[in-house]
Protein backbone atom coordinates (compact mmCIF):
# COMPACT_ATOMS: atom_id res chain seq x y z
CA UNK A 1 0.00 0.00 0.00
CA UNK A 2 1.45 3.35 -1.00
CA UNK A 3 0.10 6.85 -0.90
CA UNK A 4 -0.31 6.69 -4.65
CA UNK A 5 -2.93 3.96 -4.39
CA UNK A 6 -5.48 6.59 -3.43
CA UNK A 7 -5.14 8.42 -6.74
CA UNK A 8 -8.36 8.23 -8.74
CA UNK A 9 -9.52 9.25 -12.20
CA UNK A 10 -9.12 12.95 -11.42
CA UNK A 11 -5.37 12.66 -10.95
CA UNK A 12 -2.74 14.03 -13.31
CA UNK A 13 0.90 12.92 -13.31
CA UNK A 14 3.62 14.95 -14.99
CA UNK A 15 7.05 13.55 -15.67
CA UNK A 16 10.12 15.19 -17.17
CA UNK A 17 13.86 14.71 -17.22
CA UNK A 18 15.70 17.81 -16.15
CA UNK A 19 19.16 18.93 -15.18
CA UNK A 20 22.26 18.78 -17.33
CA UNK A 21 24.75 21.41 -18.31
CA UNK A 22 22.05 23.42 -20.05
CA UNK A 23 18.30 23.52 -19.61
CA UNK A 24 16.62 23.10 -22.93
CA UNK A 25 12.90 22.56 -22.36
CA UNK A 26 12.63 20.48 -25.51
CA UNK A 27 15.08 17.94 -24.16
CA UNK A 28 13.14 17.63 -20.90
CA UNK A 29 10.50 15.86 -23.00
CA UNK A 30 7.71 16.56 -20.55
CA UNK A 31 4.99 13.95 -20.42
CA UNK A 32 1.61 14.11 -18.73
CA UNK A 33 -0.52 11.13 -17.81
CA UNK A 34 -4.17 11.95 -17.37
CA UNK A 35 -5.78 9.27 -15.21
CA UNK A 36 -9.17 10.03 -16.73
CA UNK A 37 -7.87 8.58 -19.98
CA UNK A 38 -6.42 5.46 -18.35
CA UNK A 39 -8.00 2.13 -17.49
CA UNK A 40 -7.88 0.95 -13.87
CA UNK A 41 -5.07 -1.45 -14.82
CA UNK A 42 -3.11 1.41 -16.35
CA UNK A 43 -3.65 3.59 -13.28
CA UNK A 44 -2.37 0.79 -11.06
CA UNK A 45 0.60 0.34 -13.39
CA UNK A 46 1.52 4.01 -13.06
CA UNK A 47 0.95 4.07 -9.29
CA UNK A 48 3.28 1.10 -8.86
CA UNK A 49 5.98 2.93 -10.80
CA UNK A 50 5.47 6.07 -8.71
CA UNK A 51 5.83 4.04 -5.51
CA UNK A 52 9.14 2.60 -6.73
CA UNK A 53 10.30 6.03 -7.87
CA UNK A 54 9.53 7.46 -4.45
CA UNK A 55 11.90 4.96 -2.87
CA UNK A 56 14.66 6.25 -5.14
CA UNK A 57 13.77 9.92 -4.76
CA UNK A 58 16.16 12.33 -3.14
CA UNK A 59 15.26 14.98 -0.61
CA UNK A 60 18.54 16.80 -1.13
CA UNK A 61 18.91 19.30 -3.94
CA UNK A 62 19.20 17.08 -6.98
CA UNK A 63 20.82 18.22 -10.18
CA UNK A 64 23.86 19.69 -8.46
CA UNK A 65 26.91 19.81 -10.68
CA UNK A 66 24.67 19.48 -13.75
CA UNK A 67 23.60 15.93 -12.95
CA UNK A 68 20.32 14.92 -14.58
CA UNK A 69 17.21 13.88 -12.68
CA UNK A 70 13.58 12.98 -13.22
CA UNK A 71 10.99 15.34 -11.85
CA UNK A 72 7.53 14.02 -11.03
CA UNK A 73 4.51 16.11 -10.16
CA UNK A 74 1.29 14.50 -8.99
CA UNK A 75 -1.98 16.41 -8.76
CA UNK A 76 -4.88 14.60 -7.14
CA UNK A 77 -7.19 16.97 -9.02
CA UNK A 78 -5.93 17.87 -12.48
CA UNK A 79 -6.95 21.52 -12.22
CA UNK A 80 -4.99 22.23 -9.07
CA UNK A 81 -2.39 24.90 -9.60
CA UNK A 82 0.27 23.33 -7.39
CA UNK A 83 1.09 19.64 -7.26
CA UNK A 84 0.16 17.62 -4.19
CA UNK A 85 3.27 15.48 -4.47
CA UNK A 86 6.64 16.34 -6.01
CA UNK A 87 9.47 13.88 -6.41
CA UNK A 88 12.99 14.30 -7.77
CA UNK A 89 14.76 11.11 -8.71
CA UNK A 90 18.46 11.26 -9.62
CA UNK A 91 19.09 9.70 -13.01
CA UNK A 92 21.57 7.26 -11.48
CA UNK A 93 18.87 5.87 -9.20
CA UNK A 94 15.84 5.98 -11.46
CA UNK A 95 13.93 2.68 -11.76
CA UNK A 96 13.91 1.35 -15.29
CA UNK A 97 10.12 1.46 -15.36
CA UNK A 98 10.19 5.19 -14.65
CA UNK A 99 12.64 5.79 -17.48
CA UNK A 100 10.46 3.76 -19.78
CA UNK A 101 7.33 5.63 -18.73
CA UNK A 102 9.06 8.93 -19.46
CA UNK A 103 10.44 7.71 -22.74
CA UNK A 104 7.52 5.73 -24.12
CA UNK A 105 4.49 6.81 -22.15
CA UNK A 106 1.89 4.10 -21.73
CA UNK A 107 3.23 1.90 -24.52
CA UNK A 108 4.20 -0.82 -22.04
CA UNK A 109 1.19 -0.45 -19.79
CA UNK A 110 -1.54 -3.11 -19.69
CA UNK A 111 -4.76 -2.29 -21.49
CA UNK B 1 7.41 42.39 -15.06
CA UNK B 2 8.46 38.87 -14.28
CA UNK B 3 8.16 36.23 -16.98
CA UNK B 4 6.54 32.92 -16.17
CA UNK B 5 7.93 29.87 -17.86
CA UNK B 6 5.36 28.06 -20.00
CA UNK B 7 3.54 25.34 -18.13
CA UNK B 8 3.49 21.95 -19.77
CA UNK B 9 0.52 20.53 -17.90
CA UNK B 10 -1.61 20.13 -21.00
CA UNK B 11 0.54 17.45 -22.56
CA UNK B 12 -1.37 14.20 -22.83
CA UNK B 13 -0.62 10.53 -22.62
CA UNK B 14 0.49 10.57 -26.22
CA UNK B 15 3.99 11.93 -26.70
CA UNK B 16 3.72 15.68 -26.18
CA UNK B 17 3.95 18.20 -28.93
CA UNK B 18 7.56 19.02 -28.18
CA UNK B 19 8.56 15.39 -27.96
CA UNK B 20 6.88 14.76 -31.29
CA UNK B 21 8.80 17.64 -32.78
CA UNK B 22 12.04 16.33 -31.37
CA UNK B 23 11.42 12.81 -32.62
CA UNK B 24 10.20 13.94 -36.02
CA UNK B 25 13.12 16.25 -36.55
CA UNK B 26 15.71 14.46 -34.53
CA UNK B 27 16.54 11.72 -37.01
CA UNK B 28 17.38 8.08 -36.49
CA UNK B 29 20.41 8.62 -34.31
CA UNK B 30 18.54 10.83 -31.86
CA UNK B 31 15.72 8.30 -31.61
CA UNK B 32 18.24 5.56 -31.07
CA UNK B 33 19.87 7.65 -28.35
CA UNK B 34 16.57 8.02 -26.56
CA UNK B 35 15.80 4.33 -26.80
CA UNK B 36 19.19 3.17 -25.59
CA UNK B 37 18.92 5.38 -22.51
CA UNK B 38 16.76 2.78 -20.87
CA UNK B 39 19.16 -0.14 -21.08
CA UNK B 40 22.04 2.08 -20.07
CA UNK B 41 20.23 3.31 -17.05
CA UNK B 42 19.67 -0.29 -16.08
CA UNK B 43 23.40 -0.97 -16.20
CA UNK B 44 23.99 2.10 -14.09
CA UNK B 45 21.56 1.01 -11.45
CA UNK B 46 23.22 -2.33 -11.12
CA UNK B 47 26.68 -0.87 -10.98
CA UNK B 48 28.54 -0.75 -7.73
CA UNK B 49 29.39 2.74 -6.68
CA UNK B 50 33.10 3.20 -6.29
CA UNK B 51 34.48 6.00 -4.17
CA UNK B 52 36.81 7.41 -6.76
CA UNK B 53 38.48 9.77 -4.34
CA UNK B 54 39.68 6.75 -2.38
CA UNK B 55 41.56 5.52 -5.44
CA UNK B 56 43.92 8.48 -5.65
CA UNK B 57 45.94 10.21 -2.98
CA UNK B 58 46.14 13.97 -2.77
CA UNK B 59 49.19 15.73 -4.04
CA UNK B 60 51.36 17.00 -1.21
CA UNK B 61 53.48 19.04 -3.61
CA UNK B 62 50.92 21.40 -5.10
CA UNK B 63 51.25 19.54 -8.37
CA UNK B 64 48.54 18.49 -10.75
CA UNK B 65 47.40 14.87 -10.80
CA UNK B 66 45.12 13.79 -13.61
CA UNK B 67 43.43 10.43 -14.09
CA UNK B 68 41.33 9.86 -17.20
CA UNK B 69 39.10 6.79 -17.33
CA UNK B 70 37.03 5.26 -20.12
CA UNK B 71 33.52 4.06 -19.22
CA UNK B 72 33.46 2.19 -22.54
CA UNK B 73 29.90 3.32 -23.20
CA UNK B 74 28.56 1.97 -19.94
CA UNK B 75 27.43 4.11 -17.04
CA UNK B 76 29.75 2.55 -14.52
CA UNK B 77 32.20 4.88 -12.83
CA UNK B 78 35.04 5.47 -12.90
CA UNK B 79 35.67 2.91 -15.69
CA UNK B 80 39.05 1.77 -17.01
CA UNK B 81 42.10 3.97 -16.37
CA UNK B 82 43.54 5.08 -19.71
CA UNK B 83 45.83 8.00 -19.01
CA UNK B 84 47.41 9.54 -15.94
CA UNK B 85 49.86 12.30 -15.14
CA UNK B 86 52.87 12.49 -17.43
CA UNK B 87 51.76 9.56 -19.57
CA UNK B 88 51.72 9.91 -23.34
CA UNK B 89 48.69 10.86 -25.37
CA UNK B 90 46.34 7.93 -25.79
CA UNK B 91 45.21 8.66 -29.34
CA UNK B 92 41.61 8.74 -28.14
CA UNK B 93 40.54 12.33 -28.72
CA UNK B 94 38.07 12.38 -25.83
CA UNK B 95 40.69 11.05 -23.40
CA UNK B 96 43.30 13.51 -24.58
CA UNK B 97 40.96 16.52 -24.62
CA UNK B 98 39.83 15.71 -21.10
CA UNK B 99 43.46 15.40 -19.98
CA UNK B 100 44.46 18.68 -21.62
CA UNK B 101 41.48 20.73 -20.50
CA UNK B 102 41.49 19.44 -16.94
CA UNK B 103 45.08 20.62 -16.93
CA UNK B 104 44.17 24.01 -18.39
CA UNK B 105 41.56 24.51 -15.68
CA UNK B 106 43.93 23.44 -12.91
CA UNK B 107 46.60 25.82 -14.28
CA UNK B 108 44.18 28.71 -14.44
CA UNK B 109 43.18 28.43 -10.79
CA UNK B 110 46.79 27.95 -9.70
CA UNK B 111 48.29 30.72 -11.85
CA UNK B 112 45.67 33.35 -11.19
CA UNK B 113 44.38 32.55 -7.70
CA UNK B 114 47.14 30.32 -6.29
CA UNK B 115 44.50 27.68 -5.71
CA UNK B 116 45.70 24.13 -5.19
CA UNK B 117 43.16 22.22 -7.26
CA UNK B 118 39.39 22.15 -6.87
CA UNK B 119 39.30 22.00 -3.10
CA UNK B 120 42.52 24.01 -2.60
CA UNK B 121 43.91 20.90 -0.93
CA UNK B 122 45.37 19.09 -3.92
CA UNK B 123 42.36 17.05 -4.99
CA UNK B 124 43.35 14.75 -7.88
CA UNK B 125 41.43 15.53 -11.06
CA UNK B 126 39.49 12.52 -12.25
CA UNK B 127 37.52 12.39 -15.46
CA UNK B 128 35.57 9.62 -17.17
CA UNK B 129 34.91 9.80 -20.91
CA UNK B 130 32.65 7.74 -23.19
CA UNK B 131 30.00 7.61 -20.49
CA UNK B 132 26.86 5.88 -21.74
CA UNK B 133 25.72 5.66 -25.34
CA UNK B 134 25.31 9.00 -27.11
CA UNK B 135 25.01 10.52 -23.64
CA UNK B 136 24.13 14.21 -24.01
CA UNK B 137 25.68 15.70 -20.92
CA UNK B 138 28.74 16.39 -18.81
CA UNK B 139 28.59 16.71 -15.05
CA UNK B 140 30.47 16.92 -11.76
CA UNK B 141 29.32 14.34 -9.21
CA UNK B 142 31.19 15.79 -6.23
CA UNK B 143 34.09 13.43 -6.87
CA UNK B 144 34.91 13.52 -10.54
CA UNK B 145 33.95 14.80 -13.97
CA UNK B 146 31.92 12.71 -16.36
CA UNK B 147 31.64 13.27 -20.12
CA UNK B 148 29.18 11.86 -22.61
CA UNK B 149 29.91 11.48 -26.30
CA UNK B 150 26.84 13.46 -27.35
CA UNK B 151 24.33 12.13 -29.82
CA UNK B 152 26.15 13.51 -32.86
CA UNK B 153 22.98 15.20 -34.07
CA UNK B 154 22.47 17.96 -31.52
CA UNK B 155 25.56 17.64 -29.36
CA UNK B 156 29.18 16.84 -30.12
CA UNK B 157 31.34 15.06 -27.55
CA UNK B 158 31.38 16.99 -24.29
CA UNK B 159 35.16 17.01 -23.96
CA UNK B 160 35.37 19.34 -26.93
CA UNK B 161 34.64 22.53 -24.99
CA UNK B 162 37.27 23.91 -22.65
CA UNK B 163 34.81 26.26 -21.00
CA UNK B 164 32.41 23.39 -20.29
CA UNK B 165 35.20 21.52 -18.50
CA UNK B 166 36.07 24.70 -16.63
CA UNK B 167 32.37 25.13 -15.84
CA UNK B 168 32.04 21.65 -14.35
CA UNK B 169 35.21 21.83 -12.30
CA UNK B 170 34.12 25.20 -10.96
CA UNK B 171 31.08 23.44 -9.55
CA UNK B 172 33.61 21.59 -7.42
CA UNK B 173 35.23 24.85 -6.39
CA UNK B 174 31.87 26.35 -5.43
CA UNK B 175 30.99 23.18 -3.53
CA UNK B 176 34.14 23.51 -1.42
CA UNK B 177 33.62 27.24 -0.82
CA UNK B 178 30.20 28.88 -0.53
CA UNK B 179 28.38 25.66 -1.46
CA UNK B 180 25.50 27.66 -2.87
CA UNK B 181 22.15 25.92 -2.61
CA UNK B 182 21.18 24.53 -6.00
CA UNK B 183 17.77 26.17 -6.23
CA UNK B 184 16.31 29.53 -7.28
CA UNK B 185 18.69 32.51 -7.04
CA UNK B 186 21.54 30.83 -5.12
CA UNK B 187 21.34 28.00 -7.65
CA UNK B 188 21.44 30.47 -10.54
CA UNK B 189 24.48 32.08 -8.91
CA UNK B 190 26.04 28.63 -8.62
CA UNK B 191 25.52 28.13 -12.35
CA UNK B 192 26.66 31.63 -13.24
CA UNK B 193 29.88 31.27 -11.26
CA UNK B 194 30.63 28.13 -13.25
CA UNK B 195 30.00 30.00 -16.49
CA UNK B 196 32.14 32.94 -15.36
CA UNK B 197 35.18 30.85 -14.45
CA UNK B 198 34.61 28.41 -17.31
CA UNK B 199 34.76 31.35 -19.69
CA UNK B 200 37.80 32.78 -17.92
CA UNK B 201 39.61 29.45 -18.19
CA UNK B 202 39.07 29.58 -21.94
CA UNK B 203 40.04 33.25 -22.22
CA UNK B 204 43.22 32.63 -20.19
CA UNK B 205 44.10 29.58 -22.28
CA UNK B 206 43.78 31.62 -25.47
CA UNK B 207 45.13 34.83 -23.88
CA UNK B 208 42.07 36.81 -24.96
CA UNK B 209 41.06 40.18 -23.59
CA UNK B 210 37.48 40.86 -22.58
CA UNK B 211 36.98 42.59 -25.90
CA UNK B 212 38.41 39.68 -27.90
CA UNK B 213 36.43 36.97 -26.12
CA UNK B 214 33.09 35.95 -27.58
CA UNK B 215 31.55 35.13 -24.17
CA UNK B 216 29.77 32.07 -25.60
CA UNK B 217 29.53 29.00 -23.36
CA UNK B 218 29.93 25.66 -25.14
CA UNK B 219 30.44 27.08 -28.61
CA UNK B 220 31.87 23.82 -29.94
CA UNK B 221 29.16 21.63 -28.44
CA UNK B 222 26.30 22.11 -30.87
CA UNK B 223 26.62 20.29 -34.16
CA UNK B 224 26.45 22.13 -37.44
CA UNK B 225 22.89 20.86 -37.84
CA UNK B 226 21.75 23.10 -35.01
CA UNK B 227 20.97 26.73 -35.65
CA UNK B 228 22.97 28.09 -32.75
CA UNK B 229 26.36 29.34 -31.63
CA UNK B 230 26.53 27.60 -28.23
CA UNK B 231 24.63 26.78 -25.08
CA UNK B 232 24.57 30.27 -23.62
CA UNK B 233 25.70 33.80 -24.37
CA UNK B 234 27.03 35.73 -21.39
CA UNK B 235 27.02 38.95 -23.40
CA UNK B 236 23.50 38.61 -24.76
CA UNK B 237 21.61 35.94 -22.81
CA UNK B 238 18.77 34.45 -24.82
CA UNK B 239 20.52 34.63 -28.19
CA UNK B 240 22.67 31.47 -28.24
CA UNK B 241 20.32 29.34 -30.35
CA UNK B 242 17.00 29.44 -32.13
CA UNK B 243 16.41 26.06 -33.68
CA UNK B 244 13.44 24.00 -34.92
CA UNK B 245 14.47 21.08 -32.66
CA UNK B 246 15.85 22.86 -29.60
CA UNK B 247 13.56 25.86 -29.64
CA UNK B 248 14.83 29.30 -28.64
CA UNK B 249 17.42 30.04 -25.96
CA UNK B 250 15.22 31.01 -22.97
CA UNK B 251 17.79 32.84 -20.82
CA UNK B 252 16.95 36.31 -19.51
CA UNK B 253 19.62 38.98 -19.15
CA UNK B 254 17.76 41.39 -16.87
CA UNK B 255 15.68 41.18 -13.71
CA UNK B 256 12.71 42.53 -15.65
CA UNK B 257 12.57 39.16 -17.39
CA UNK B 258 13.39 36.97 -14.38
CA UNK B 259 11.76 33.58 -14.86
CA UNK B 260 9.62 32.21 -12.03
CA UNK B 261 9.46 28.47 -12.55
CA UNK B 262 9.54 25.20 -10.67
CA UNK B 263 11.40 23.57 -13.54
CA UNK B 264 15.19 23.39 -13.71
CA UNK B 265 15.48 23.68 -9.91
CA UNK B 266 13.79 27.04 -10.05
CA UNK B 267 15.48 28.12 -13.25
CA UNK B 268 19.12 27.74 -12.24
CA UNK B 269 20.28 27.45 -15.87
CA UNK B 270 17.82 30.13 -16.96
CA UNK B 271 18.20 33.03 -14.54
CA UNK B 272 21.97 32.53 -14.46
CA UNK B 273 21.87 34.71 -17.57
CA UNK B 274 21.35 37.74 -15.31
CA UNK B 275 24.55 37.49 -13.19
CA UNK B 276 26.35 36.21 -16.31
CA UNK B 277 25.59 39.44 -18.12
CA UNK B 278 26.49 41.46 -15.04
CA UNK B 279 29.95 39.90 -15.09
CA UNK B 280 30.29 40.53 -18.81
CA UNK B 281 29.35 44.19 -18.33
CA UNK B 282 31.85 44.57 -15.48
CA UNK B 283 34.67 42.82 -17.36
CA UNK B 284 34.20 44.77 -20.58
CA UNK B 285 33.86 48.08 -18.72
CA UNK B 286 37.15 47.45 -16.91
CA UNK B 287 38.76 46.16 -20.09
CA UNK B 288 41.91 44.11 -20.60
CA UNK B 289 42.15 40.52 -19.38
CA UNK B 290 38.94 39.71 -17.55
CA UNK B 291 40.64 37.35 -15.10
CA UNK B 292 42.93 40.10 -13.79
CA UNK B 293 40.35 42.33 -12.12
CA UNK B 294 36.73 41.31 -12.72
CA UNK B 295 37.66 37.65 -12.20
CA UNK B 296 39.58 38.50 -9.05
CA UNK B 297 36.59 40.39 -7.62
CA UNK B 298 34.28 37.44 -8.36
CA UNK B 299 36.75 34.92 -6.92
CA UNK B 300 37.19 36.95 -3.74
CA UNK B 301 33.40 37.01 -3.41
CA UNK B 302 33.05 33.27 -3.99
CA UNK B 303 35.68 32.45 -1.39
CA UNK B 304 34.47 35.00 1.17
CA UNK B 305 33.08 33.27 4.24
CA UNK B 306 30.54 36.07 4.45
CA UNK B 307 28.83 34.69 1.34
CA UNK B 308 25.93 32.60 2.67
CA UNK B 309 24.96 29.39 0.89
CA UNK B 310 21.49 30.82 0.25
CA UNK B 311 22.74 34.10 -1.20
CA UNK B 312 20.46 35.85 -3.66
CA UNK B 313 21.65 38.07 -6.51
CA UNK B 314 21.60 41.20 -4.39
CA UNK B 315 23.62 39.65 -1.57
CA UNK B 316 26.22 38.42 -4.04
CA UNK B 317 26.28 41.78 -5.83
CA UNK B 318 26.87 43.68 -2.59
CA UNK B 319 29.80 41.43 -1.78
CA UNK B 320 31.33 42.06 -5.20
CA UNK B 321 31.03 45.76 -4.42
CA UNK B 322 32.82 45.23 -1.10
CA UNK B 323 35.65 43.30 -2.73
CA UNK B 324 35.99 45.73 -5.62
CA UNK B 325 36.55 48.52 -3.11
CA UNK B 326 38.90 46.42 -0.96
CA UNK B 327 41.00 45.39 -3.95
CA UNK B 328 40.97 48.54 -6.06
CA UNK B 329 39.51 51.38 -4.02
CA UNK B 330 36.64 53.53 -5.21
CA UNK B 331 38.01 53.85 -8.72
CA UNK B 332 36.87 52.76 -12.15
CA UNK B 333 36.71 49.07 -11.14
CA UNK B 334 34.33 49.89 -8.31
CA UNK B 335 32.17 51.99 -10.63
CA UNK B 336 32.19 49.19 -13.22
CA UNK B 337 30.84 46.75 -10.63
CA UNK B 338 28.04 49.12 -9.63
CA UNK B 339 27.16 49.80 -13.27
CA UNK B 340 27.31 46.11 -14.19
CA UNK B 341 24.74 45.09 -11.61
CA UNK B 342 22.63 48.16 -12.34
CA UNK B 343 22.69 47.12 -16.00
CA UNK B 344 20.89 43.88 -15.21
CA UNK B 345 18.45 45.42 -12.74
CA UNK B 346 20.07 44.22 -9.51
CA UNK B 347 20.09 47.07 -7.00
CA UNK B 348 23.05 47.19 -4.63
Amino acid sequence: MSRFDELDVDALVKLSREGGVAYMPTLARPRAIDFQRCSSNQRRFVCDILARAEQAASHDSVGKGDQRYFRIEVRKRRDEERPDIELSVPEQCAPQELVSLWLRGMDEAPS
Amino acid sequence: MKAVFPDTRHYGVMPPHILERLIEHGGDRLRHSALTTQSLDQSLRTSKAIEVTALHRRSQLNEIQRFIYDAKNTMELPGVLIRQENSAASGDIAVDEAYEYLGATWNFFKDIFERNSIDNQGLPLVGTVHYGHDYENAFWNSQQMVFGDGDGEIFNRFTISLDIIGHELTHGVTESEANLVYYNQPGALNESISDVFGSLVKQYHHQQTAEQANWIIGEELLTERVNGIGLRSMAEPGTAYDDPVLGKDPQPGHMDNYIETREDNGGVHLNSGIPNRAFYLVATAIGGYAWEKAGRIWYATLTDRQLPNDADFQTFARLTQTHAERLYGRGSEYEAVLAGWRGVGVAI
